[in-house]
């Protein structure tokens, strides 16, 4: 350790890594020490979340990394490749190893594997008050006596122990502290096994490898170690080594076994349980919630319930940013006066309705993460993925994805953001591409005016049919990207259901707060970066959609538009999709010549529409076949500019981003051709 | 030996053996199930997945997987 000859605090961070299984309480650790000065990214590369924050205690700065919450440490999972090549690869200063003292003997699993990588360890033994309430003792002292590391009890929750944590972690920083780790023992039969693959290995493994960790991998058949010595090995010797691992076919499971095995014998040292409580009595709630008929009803109510809150609370926030615009607007262009028209036009007509169009999204985005912080927080969604996993396992999804694909709904954006709930980075990219096939509330408005306007008693019939149809989409799309694209590690359900705990409402506002933040660093720059370019492309030459950029390109689609029923008027109503999906009507009104000429698209983001004239109008101007094809090429468009900005800022792909606005473009003139050819049949 | 979607809810079984995948015996080992590890099953419905408490926690379990679970009852 470099920190050991240290004596007086220098200014060098002090990198400190936070390991545990998922719910020990990372978040709330995380969040008590670095309060509002946290940064939340990707790994490089990856679609795994990334969380640094920093702290000064006594004077001295601390950097603090959240790593993946993970069962174990081995190669199975993007998640654990992530947290382990960090602590072995990056070399953190420390370890904090979280466990959950009420379910110790889970817990300390992952601390069985921590111990064995090469940086220092302590432990921060959470959630006390639950072990206490449960009344099971723990003696401290004894465990770290067993472990040979330092312990800190703490209910993190409550604020408890963490500032013994900090005690704890300047201690180690400064060298004065013990640290001896005791390490999990194997069976005799494996002594001899491992020094005999050590000595062989040595010199073969990055110096970076803790050879008895290496040794321990190589018998588990750990992907990742056994293609490192298998590249440096010469083949002869790899060969052999092969010979001699054949004989333990079932080594992970050895491995897990003697790890448990230790734990075992430590918590039975120190834990002690009032006699006959070995299984928790479960809560009716906890049974209905989980029940095959019972839990469906509870999830569909709760669900429900949060839709509604995330709309109530999103809605009128949203209508009041974009409200805004026309006030900013009419603001700009008093103090614009005399500017060049160019100018004062890419102010109020471009980037003005942007910014409206991020704050609105930022409303919608902030309301669903409420709804789901809560939710997690509770302990709720782990119960919610259980009763909805054997449904989504068919779209090849998890359970896990059922919440953010049910909140696209509400809107894309908060759903794609929303996938940051799955802990797979595979199957989050999968729902990443998936949430924009929900229609969200404002597709539904549109295409609900249109189907009304035509089909009036018949418009239960487009519902259902468009209900169908974006089922079937998901079905199909899913195949696609699990068959061609993302081969996803999926497998069945095994998951935890940890236990219910009260809503911390700090950990739920810091949630929230980094959320929001995230997404109008990202997202929203993008978002304000496309509609300016909208706004050139339909303002640009002439200073009118009607004789624009896009109005051409319009007339060049036309061919395709015709297979639709469309003329180009129509098709750059259903491109204004693109920039939101409320444009649509609005830029009808303009380029069907019924409202005021517009400069420009992104003009008509505030706009309001007068439904009855523009119903009446539309009536006389298509045909009720074109406008079943505009309604199914509207269900199945190109996601909106905040989508696909969301959809960038999570996947941070490029190649999956267009990607997906080509697939969605093509899916959409397809659903729009044959709706307009079932049209013509039927009407 | 049978496999742990025989055992009805309350009743209580050790794990004998563990067939499948290395993933997958990575997966549920990491999650507590080991040869010799003491359970209780918690819900059995006959479609579904089944809830299972061991090592001071409920785990999840789909059917197909937990067919891969060999016990016995205790
Ligand atoms: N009673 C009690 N609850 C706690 C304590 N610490 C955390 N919690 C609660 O436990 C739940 C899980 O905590 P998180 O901090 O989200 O856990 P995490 O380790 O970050 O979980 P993942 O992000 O899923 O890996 C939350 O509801 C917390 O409010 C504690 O000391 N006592
Ligand atoms: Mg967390």
């Amino acid at each position: 350790m470099a920190a050991s000859e240290q004596t007086a605090p220098d200014d060098k961070s002090f990198v400190i890594a936070l390991a545990g299984q998922p719910n020990t309480g990372k978040s709330t650790v995380f969040n008590r020490l670095t309060g509002s000065r946290q940064h939340v990214g990707n790994w490089p590369g990856k679609t795994v979340e990334q969380k640094t924050g920093n702290f000064r205690y006594a004077g001295n700065e601390y950097l603090l990394v959240d790593l993946p919450g993970t069962y174990s440490l081995t190669a199975n999972s993007l998640e654990e490749r992530i947290s382990r090549s960090y602590i072995i690869e990056e070399q953190p200063d420390l370890v904090i190893a979280m466990v959950d003292a009420s379910q110790l003997e889970r817990s300390l699993y992952i601390l069985s594997e921590l111990i064995m990588l090469p940086a220092p360890v302590i432990l921060a033994l959470n959630m006390m008050d639950v072990a206490k309430e449960q009344e099971r003792k723990i003696d401290v002292n004894a465990l770290e006596k067993a472990l040979g590391i330092k312990v800190v009890p703490m209910s993190a929750a409550r604020n408890q122990g963490v500032k013994e944590l900090q005690d704890a972690i300047a201690e180690m920083r400064w060298g004065r502290m013990q640290y001896n780790p005791q390490k999990p023992e194997f069976k005799e039969e494996f002594v001899l096994l491992f020094k005999d693959i050590k000595k062989k290995i040595a010199g073969i493994i990055p110096s970076s490898y803790p050879a008895d960790w290496a040794a321990v991998k190589l018998l588990e058949g750990d992907s990742e170690v056994v293609k490192v010595v298998k590249e440096n090995m010469q083949a002869k010797e790899w060969t052999k080594m092969e010979e001699t691992l054949s004989h333990y076919p079932d080594g992970v499971l050895l491995a897990a076994e003697s790890r448990y095995n230790w734990i075992k014998e430590i918590s039975e040292k120190v834990v002690s349980l009032p006699a006959g409580t070995k299984v928790p009595l479960r809560s009716k709630f906890d049974r209905a919630a989980t029940h095959p008929v019972w839990g469906n009803f509870i999830a569909l109510a709760i669900m429900m319930g949060a839709l509604m809150a995330a709309m109530v609370i999103g809605m009128p926030a949203a209508s009041a940013g974009m409200a805004g615009i026309s006030v900013l607007s009419g603001i700009l262009s008093n103090i614009m006066t005399g500017m060049p028209v160019w100018l004062t036009a890419a102010v109020i007509d471009g980037l003005v309705p942007g910014l409206g169009m991020a704050l609105a999204m930022l409303f919608f985005v902030l309301a669903v993460f409420l709804v789901i912080a809560v939710l997690e927080d509770v302990g709720y969604m782990a119960r919610l993925s259980y009763v909805t996993d054997r449904f989504m396992q068919r779209l090849g999804l998890q359970g896990k994805a059922f919440m953010p694909l049910f909140m696209s709904f509400c809107c894309n954006v908060s759903g794609v953001m929303g996938t940051r709930v799955i802990d797979s980075g595979k199957q989050r990219l999968i729902a990443i591409i998936l949430a924009p096939i929900i229609p969200c509330a404002a597709v539904w408005g549109v295409t609900g005016f249109i189907s009304s306007l035509f089909f009036s008693s018949g418009a239960v019939i487009i519902v259902a049919a468009m209900l169908a149809a974006v089922v079937l989409q998901l079905v199909l799309t899913s195949i696609l990207l699990r068959r061609y694209v993302i081969r996803s590690e999926s497998g069945g359900l095994i998951m935890e259901l940890p236990p219910y705990h009260k809503p911390d409402w700090k950990n739920v506002a810091a949630y929230v707060w980094v959320r929001g933040k995230e997404f109008l660093k990202r997202a929203g720059s993008l978002i304000v970066l496309v509609t300016m370019a909208i706004w050139v492309l339909s303002y640009l030459p002439n200073e009118s959609i009607e004789t624009s950029y896009l109005a051409s390109l319009g007339r060049l689609l036309e061919p395709v538009g015709g297979l639709m029923g469309m003329d180009w008027r129509l098709i750059i109503c259903l491109m204004a999709g693109f920039v939101s999906k409320e444009a649509a009507l609005a830029s009808m009104a303009v380029v069907l010549g019924l409202g005021e000429a517009a400069s420009s698209l992104t003009v008509l983001l505030g706009a309001t529409v007068e439904h009855a004239s523009l119903g009446a109008y539309l009536m006389t101007m298509i045909s009720p076949a074109t406008a079943l094809a505009f309604i199914f090429a509207m269900l199945f468009s190109v996601p909106c500019i905040g989508t696909v900005g969301a959809i960038y800022s999570e996947s941070r792909s490029l190649t999956w981003t267009l990607g997906a606005v080509l697939y969605y473009t093509l899916t959409s003139i397809v659903a729009g051709i044959i709706a307009y050819h079932i049209g013509l049949i039927i009407f | 030996m049978e496999s742990i979607t025989a055992l009805k809810a309350g009743e209580t079984g050790i794990v004998e053996r563990i067939t499948g995948g290395r993933s997958f015996i990575s997966r549920v080992s990491a999650m507590g199930f080991t040869g010799n590890v003491e359970f209780t099953m918690l819900q059995n419905f006959s479609r579904g997945p089944l809830l299972v408490f061991l090592r001071d926690s409920q785990i999840a379990l789909g059917r197909g997987e937990a067919e891969k679970i060999k016990v016995r009852r205790i």
